[in-house]
């Protein structure tokens, strides 16, 4: 087992994977901004390096920093978090060139994961269903044989695209020529890259996910899925639940199969999630985060496991510590994700300091979270400030638990996500279950409405 | 093209919403070229009534000003039915307070605003984008110019720091970048924060008298050794690590009171294998010297201060 482990995040996760750590017998190597001086994940660990100013491109991104830092404490092992480094191919190779073991996939692992084309291309050779799509179009006649293949609507994308930039979305044969020249113009503005392709278009989807966890021996198994379809706007998770409601056996196990022979495909020897788009019974894959997840909670309850001390004993060459027949869920959890954000404002990020704050618990409650009364939340970094995740014997139970406790939820000082959640748990559609991604932004909490009348 | 001055208003279901879709609505005849922030009025006599939403905008039209008259009573219409038919077809008022310079009295039609002169919650929105009306601001009596207030944006939208210490943060970080990008002067405005750096291009150095006291004695955690920068003359700066690694002082080492003639290579950071050298960046004295031969430092730890 590892003798030091540097963590190379910060907020929530930077102590959930301190946590795991010590518990383990590791002890552990902070790494922190200027800005998060003060920060909870700072204090907790044995010891900390300061590797730049705020802005992450200069901080939680500089791996010279980093690397030096891991080396003059003489770590073994850097853990990546989610976000950040967590899925860079090239900080994996810089952690194996200095002797450090990178807790996650192998670099090759990440690179092609992280290259939708080769994902997709590999997904398809392991028989897992993926988004009908086309090759790289050539021309405006290639997209309109393309599309009259796939059926209307379709989706153009660019292939070296990313944040919405060069996609476009087509309903008729009329739009496309249109949409084809717009989209090329925006991908080669934004990317310089003005390749395109197409793909058919999965409307109102809902976003289920597998987790599964591998090591280097072989081993495999999935942790079954989460069901992520209450999205904001932006496509980011608010709310998340296991197991996904109103899912058919069938449809489950295709999705549980599909995730087994995708990681087995590609030997995969960590904590990781394959997405999948879920239409009627069909399902596409999406693509693969090759990291640990922020909603990982959902399935540490319902399974039982701890997946970070997990990912960290693989990574260290241990075998699993369980098997698939082992990992049985038990009744229903789910995670609402507490931003400081104005969900009234599109949920734009909110900075400020936090004068006021009471987190719930009691049976059943379990809350992953770095904020303190006191703290300054810094605009630099994600908005996310704590995850409550309840558990109860059926769904209701645990919808009505995540009522209870939001209720007891008090974040002062800056605008959060607690009364939109609240009010997602209380909405009929919402816990009727098997809503899909455009249920959120079409969402009108009846608080609001009723404020306006 | 002419430029009118328009009067928007609403007290019913959600005025600033009401007030704000106007502004949309009102671009497709024009460009709106200013507006205004939005205003509460206290709602005359009825108190159960909610509070008035106020706001002005320069609007560049094409419209004459009775197509202009028309165009709004539609936009009126069109907005109180389409967004709540319930509430009738006051939901909003648009009015034309102004029309370039003209000067127009007809029955239905007076330009400009016949009673722009006496409505305070016309004329401080206006004022706030055309100065030429603050002289009669001024000339409201001062109760009902204080019955019109500014609707400050919720707490949430100001991503701007309400703290000394957020706000020294956000100087700092405007600096860095400054330096990061290699620009002599950054400003920064949003809302009622400006933030204005000027800097005096010098390698690695951060002038003394730019920092702030109190950071430097800050007990850090980790690597960074507590400081005492209460000591430093003002004149002068402090040497940091940017890199983090191993301090080696340079030989011959310079010890605390030590001249230096020019500029120096004071120390080196070990990191990954590579020399970053410290160097004192000019002549100056060694007012003191934080780290010792060997020390494992962190990025912005003090490494020397030069006096000059």
């Amino acid at each position: 087992m590892f003798k030091k482990l540097l963590i190379a995040n910060r907020g929530e996760i930077a102590m959930r994977v301190n946590r795991a750590a010590h518990e383990l017998g590791i002890s552990t190597v902070a790494i922190f901004s200027e800005a998060d001086r003060a920060s909870l994940h700072v204090r907790n660990a044995d010891e900390a390096f300061c590797v730049g100013p705020g802005p992450v491109a200069r901080s939680y991104l500089n791996i010279p920093n980093i690397i030096s830092a891991a080396l003059i404490s003489g770590a073994d092992a850097i853990h990546p978090g989610y976000g950040f480094l967590a899925e860079n191919a090239r900080f994996a190779e810089i952690c194996a060139d200095h002797g450090l073991a990178f807790v996650g996939p192998s670099p090759e692992t990440i690179a092609k994961m992280g290259d939708k084309a080769t994902a997709k291309a590999i997904m398809s050779e392991a028989r897992v269903p993926t988004t009908p799509g086309t090759d790289i179009l050539n021309s405006v006649m290639d997209a309109l044989a393309g599309a009259k293949r796939l059926g209307y609507p379709v989706m153009l994308k660019a292939t070296a695209g990313g944040g919405g930039k060069g996609m476009r979305a087509v309903r008729t044969p009329d739009e496309l020529e249109h949409a084809f020249a717009t989209a090329q113009a925006e991908a080669e503005a934004n990317f310089k890259d003005g390749r395109l392709y197409m793909e058919k278009l999965i409307e109102k989807p809902r976003h289920v996910e597998v987790q599964i966890m591998g090591d280097a021996y072989g081993n495999v198994v999935h942790v079954g899925e989460r069901d992520c379809s209450v999205q904001k706007p932006s496509h980011q998770k608010l709310v998340e639940e296991a197991p996904a409601p109103h899912l058919p056996d069938r449809v489950r196990r295709k999705l549980h199969d599909t995730a087994i022979a995708a990681a087995r495909a590609v030997k995969y020897k960590s904590a990781g999630t394959l997405e999948f788009l879920l239409a009627g019974d069909d399902v596409y894959f999406m693509e693969m985060n090759t990291r640990i997840q922020v909603e990982h909670p959902v399935t540490e309850v319902l399974y039982g496991v701890d997946l970070v001390r997990e990912q960290i004993r693989v990574a260290a060459g241990e075998k699993l510590s369980f098997d698939q027949k082992r990992l049985v869920p038990s009744g229903h959890a789910i995670e609402c994700r507490i931003n400081a954000e104005d969900s009234a404002n599109n949920y734009a990020p909110a900075a400020g300091t936090l004068v006021d704050v009471a987190m719930p618990g009691g049976y059943g409650v379990r809350v992953d979270s770095h904020a303190y009364a006191g703290l300054a939340v810094p605009p630099f970094y994600d908005s996310l400030l704590a995850k409550i995740v309840t558990h109860g014997a059926t769904r209701i139970e645990a919808i009505d638990r995540m009522i209870a406790a939001l209720g007891d939820t008090r974040i002062a000082g800056v605008n959060t996500t607690i009364d939109i959640c609240s009010a997602i748990m209380r909405d009929g559609r919402f816990r009727e279950g098997g809503i899909a991604i455009d249920y959120l932004p079409a969402f009108v909490p009846p608080s609001a409405a009723a404020l306006a009348t | 093209m002419a430029l009118a001055r328009i009067g928007l208003g609403s007290n019913e279901g959600d005025p600033a919403g009401y007030v704000e879709a106007a502004l949309v609505a009102l671009a497709r005849y024009g460009r709106v070229a200013a507006r205004s922030s939005l205003y509460a009025t206290k709602a005359w006599g009825v108190t159960d009534q909610p509070d008035f939403v106020n706001a002005a905008a320069l609007f560049e039209t094409e419209l004459a000003p009775r197509d202009l008259l028309a165009t709004l009573k539609t936009l009126e219409a069109e907005l109180g039915r389409v967004e709540t038919f319930r509430w009738g077809p006051r939901a909003i008022d648009l009015d034309i307070l102004a029309y370039d310079d003209l000067v127009l009295h007809e029955p239905d039609l007076v330009i400009p605003h016949e009673r722009l002169h006496e409505r305070a919650f016309a004329l401080v929105p206006l004022a706030e984008i055309d100065a030429t009306f603050e002289s009669q601001v001024a000339a409201l009596p001062a109760s009902e110019r204080a019955a019109v207030q500014r609707i400050r944006l919720p707490a949430a939208r100001t991503i701007w720091p309400v703290t000394w210490d957020e706000t020294l943060d956000r100087v700092r970080s405007a600096a860095e970048f400054c330096a990061s990008a290699g620009l002599v002067r950054i400003r920064i405005e949003e809302d009622d924060v400006a933030i204005d750096v000027r800097r005096t291009p010098r390698a690695v150095a951060v002038p003394l008298a730019a920092l702030d006291e109190a950071e430097l004695g800050t007990p850090a955690p980790g690597a960074l050794a507590a400081t005492n920068g209460n000591a430093h003359a003002a004149t002068g700066h402090v040497l940091r690590a940017e890199f983090v690694g191993i301090v080696r002082l340079s030989r011959p080492t310079v010890a605390v009171g030590a001249e230096i003639a020019e500029d120096r290579e004071l120390a080196y950071v070990e990191s990954l294998g590579i020399r970053n050298p410290i160097r004192s960046g000019g002549s100056g004295r060694v007012a003191e010297v934080f780290v010792t031969d060997g020390e494992a430092v962190e990025y912005g730890q003090p490494l020397f201060s030069i006096e000059t």
